[in-house]
C-alpha cells in the first residue's frame, strides 16, 4: 500500500531538484551580496531560522510555547560560558548548549505540558519572564545585566576560526540545513505521524496506542533542543549576550515566524525567519515610531493574513509542482490526482 | 524572625498587593472568559488608567475619586473602540487575537512612550500618613487600595449578579451559541465584557498609580502578576481570580518578609508550579475541552 502522505516529497526528482537549487542559491547568496550589512542580516536570518525550525516541532504537537528564547538562551549561555571560562572547543561547547536546553525541557516539559492550550502558553510566558530573571540575578553563572563578554567567533577543526561574517554564514547555513533535514525526517517518521495525532485529538491519539505524553515532551526537548543550538549561533556570532536577548518578545518573534511562514510545514518556519528577521531594519529608520508600526504591522498581519503567507503560496506552488510533475512523470505516480487529494 | 508583629504586617501588605491583583485579573479573566481572547495588552490599559488619573489629579486637580472615575469610562472607551477595530474581526480565531493583543500591547505602549515621554513620574496620593495601631502599621495609601478595590469589587459582583447585562455576560462565558439562540445580542455582550475588563485594569492602575510610580512600560510586570494570578485560579473563573490575588499576594508578601524581594518575584512562579503538579487546571478551573 502506497502511503499518500509522502505526496509531496517521496518519490519523483522534482521536490528534491528544488530543494538542491534552494539550497545552492542560500551557499551562492554571499559571492552575491558581499557588503557588511547584507551579510549581518543573513546570518541572523539563518540563526532565527534554527530557532523558528525548533519551535515549529513543538507547534506540531499542538503547544504554543512562549518560551523559546528562555531556551535559547540556556544554550547561548552554557555555550559561550564553556567555551569563555573553560576553553573547552567550539562544536563540543555548541553540542552541550543544545544538550543543556534540551535537557532542560525534557525535564521542565513533564511537568508543564500536562498544561494545554492558554495555560500552557500562560505559563511558558512566565517560564520565559522567570529565565530572564535568573540570567540578570544568578551572577556567578550568566554574569547579571553585564552578560558575558569576548565569545570568540566558532572555530571548526581543520577550518579555523571562522572569523568573517561570510564563514559564519557557511557554517550556520549548514547548520539550518542539517537541522532542516533532520525535521523533515523526523515529521515523516512514525513520530511525526504521532506529533499530527496528538495535535488533532489527544483522546483520539491515546485511543489508538499513542502516549500524548511522552510524544509532547520529546517534542518540546528536540524543539528546545534547536533552541538551544541557535542560542549557541547567535552567543558566538554576536561575541557578547546578555538578557536583554533572551526577552518575551523574542519568543513572539520566533512564534511570529512560524505564523507568517505558515506553521504547518517545516519550511514555514524557515520562509517566516527570511521574512520577519529584516522587519526592524527596514523599520529602522523611524526610530520613535518603530515600535507602533511594529505593532500596527502586527495586528495587520492577523487580520489579513492570518493562516501565513504559505496560505496564499500553497495552491499555486502546488498547481506549479503537478504541472511539474506531469511534465516529468515518475513511473506509476499519479501526481494530478494525488495533488488534488491534499488540497 | 517571625514574630506576630511581621505576621500581621505580612498579612496587611499581601492584602493590599492582593487586591490589586484581583483587580488585574478580574479583567483579564472575563476578557477571557467571554471572548477567548489571552488579552496581553491588559497591561496597557493600566498603564492608561494610571495615566489619565495623573493628568485629572496631580495636574489638574481633581478630586481623586471624580479622576479614577473619569479614568474607568475614557479607558472604557478606548476598549471599546479597540475591541470593535481590532478584535471584532477575528472572533473565535485564538491564536490570531492573541498575536494582535500584543501587536495592540507594543502599539499602545510605543504611542504612550512618544506622548509622555519614558522617565518615571509620581502620582502623588491622596491620603498621607500611616495608621498604628499596636503593632500593626498600614500606610493609608495601602489602605485606600484595599477599601476602594473593595468596593470595586463588590460593585463589579452586584453587577454581574443582578443585572440583565451582568447575566448576558455570564450566559455568554457559559456558551455563546446557545446565548445566540436566547436572542442575547452577543457581539454587544462582547464588546461590553471587553470595556468592563479595560475598565477595571485600569482602576487597577489609578489606585496602585501612588504607591509605585508611573512609566509607560509599567504594564508588563503587572499583565505577569494578572498571568500568574488566573494560572492558579483556573481562567475564565472569578472567584478563581478572587482567591488566586489574594493567595499571590499573601504569599509574596510572606515571602518578602522572610526572604527577601527577588525570591518573591520568584515565588508566585515556583507556587504556580507546585500547584501544577497537584492541579492541571488551577485552583478553580474547569478542565479546558
Amino acid at each position: 500500500m502506497p502511503k499518500p502522505e509522502r505526496a509531496s516529497g517521496g518519490r519523483g526528482w522534482v521536490t528534491p531538484a528544488a530543494w538542491a537549487v534552494v539550497i545552492g542559491a542560500a551557499f551562492a547568496l554571499p559571492s552575491l551580496f558581499a557588503s557588511a550589512f547584507w551579510l549581518y542580516l543573513f546570518d541572523v536570518i539563518l540563526i532565527n531560522g534554527v530557532m523558528a525550525l525548533g519551535l515549529n516541532i513543538i507547534l506540531k504537537t499542538g503547544q504554543v510555547s512562549m518560551a523559546h528564547a528562555g531556551f535559547m538562551a540556556i544554550g547561548a549561555y552554557t555555550c559561550a560560558q564553556l567555551i569563555v571560562k573553560l576553553g573547552v572547543p567550539f562544536l563540543a561547547a555548541f553540542a552541550l548548549g543544545g544538550a543543556a536546553a534540551a535537557l532542560s525541557a525534557l525535564v521542565l516539559g513533564r511537568i508543564i505540558l500536562r498544561l494545554r492550550g492558554v495555560y500552557f502558553l500562560l505559563f511558558t510566558f512566565s517560564l520565559n519572564e522567570f529565565l530572564f530573571l535568573l540570567s540578570k540575578n544568578v551572577t556567578v553563572l550568566t554574569g547579571g545585566n553585564t552578560g558575558v563578554m569576548g565569545i570568540p567567533p566558532p572555530s571548526l577543526p581543520l577550518v579555523g576560526a571562522l572569523r568573517s561574517k561570510a564563514a559564519f554564514y557557511y557554517f550556520a547555513l549548514t547548520v539550518l540545513v542539517l537541522a532542516s533535514g533532520l525535521v523533515a525526517a523526523l515529521y515523516r517518521s512514525p513520530f511525526g505521524r504521532a506529533m499530527d495525532a496528538v495535535r488533532e485529538s489527544e483522546l483520539l491519539a491515546t485511543a489508538v496506542g499513542y502516549n500524548p505524553m511522552r510524544v509532547k515532551v520529546v517534542a518540546f526537548g528536540v524543539g528546545c533542543g534547536l533552541a538551544g543550538l541557535g542560542g549557541g549561533l547567535f552567543a558566538s556570532f554576536l561575541g557578547y549576550i546578555a538578557p536583554f536577548n533572551f526577552t518575551f518578545w523574542e519568543s513572539v518573534n520566533f512564534l511570529l515566524m512560524n505564523i507568517v511562514g505558515g506553521a504547518s510545514f517545516p519550511a514555514g518556519a524557515v520562509i517566516g525567519a527570511v521574512i520577519i528577521t529584516p522587519l526592524p531594519e527596514l523599520l529602522r529608520a523611524y526610530v520613535v515610531w518603530q515600535q507602533v508600526l511594529y505593532g500596527f504591522l502586527l495586528m495587520l498581519l492577523m487580520r489579513f493574513l492570518p493562516d501565513g503567507l504559505a496560505s496564499l503560496l500553497a495552491a499555486p506552488a502546488r498547481a506549479l509542482l503537478a504541472r511539474l510533475r506531469a511534465a516529468a512523470p515518475a513511473p506509476g505516480v499519479d501526481s494530478g490526482r494525488r495533488a488534488g487529494e491534499k488540497a | 524572625m517571625l514574630t506576630l508583629a511581621s505576621l500581621a504586617q505580612i498579612v496587611v501588605n499581601g492584602l493590599a498587593a492582593g487586591v490589586f491583583y484581583v483587580l488585574m485579573a478580574l479583567g483579564f479573566t472575563l476578557i477571557f472568559g467571554i471572548l477567548r481572547l489571552v488579552n496581553f495588552a491588559h497591561g496597557e490599559f493600566y498603564m492608561l488608567g494610571a495615566f489619565v488619573v495623573y493628568h485629572l489629579y496631580a495636574q489638574l486637580g481633581m478630586n481623586f475619586f471624580v479622576a479614577l472615575a473619569a479614568a474607568a469610562v475614557a479607558v472604557a472607551a478606548v476598549g471599546v473602540l479597540v475591541e470593535r477595530v481590532v478584535f471584532a474581526p477575528l472572533r473565535s480565531r485564538e491564536l490570531s487575537m492573541l498575536m494582535s493583543a500584543l501587536g495592540l500591547q507594543i502599539a499602545i505602549q510605543g504611542i504612550m512612550a512618544v506622548v509622555e515621554g519614558v522617565e518615571g513620574l509620581s502620582l502623588p496620593s491622596p491620603v498621607q500618613g500611616v495608621y498604628r495601631s499596636g503593632w500593626i502599621t498600614f500606610p493609608y495609601d495601602r489602605l485606600l487600595v484595599v477599601g476602594a478595590g473593595l468596593v470595586v469589587l463588590l460593585l463589579f459582583y452586584a453587577f454581574i449578579t443582578w443585572t440583565r447585562l451582568g447575566q448576558a455576560l455570564r450566559a455568554v462565558a457559559q456558551d455563546g451559541d446557545a446565548a445566540l439562540m436566547q436572542g442575547i445580542p452577543v457581539n454587544f455582550v462582547y464588546t461590553a465584557a471587553f470595556a468592563i475588563g479595560c475598565a477595571l485594569a485600569a482602576i487597577g492602575g489609578a489606585l496602585i498609580g501612588p504607591v509605585f510610580s508611573l512609566q509607560v512600560y509599567m504594564g508588563q510586570p503587572a499583565l505577569l502578576k494578572a498571568f500568574i494570578v488566573v494560572i492558579l485560579g483556573g481562567l475564565g473563573s472569578v472567584p478563581g481570580a478572587l482567591v488566586g490575588g489574594l493567595v499571590l499576594g499573601l504569599g509574596e508578601s510572606a515571602f518578602a518578609t522572610l526572604f527577601g524581594g527577588l525570591t518573591s518575584d520568584m515565588f508566585g512562579f515556583l507556587m504556580i508550579m507546585g500547584i501544577l503538579l497537584w492541579k492541571p487546571t488551577g485552583l478553580l478551573g474547569r478542565a479546558e475541552a
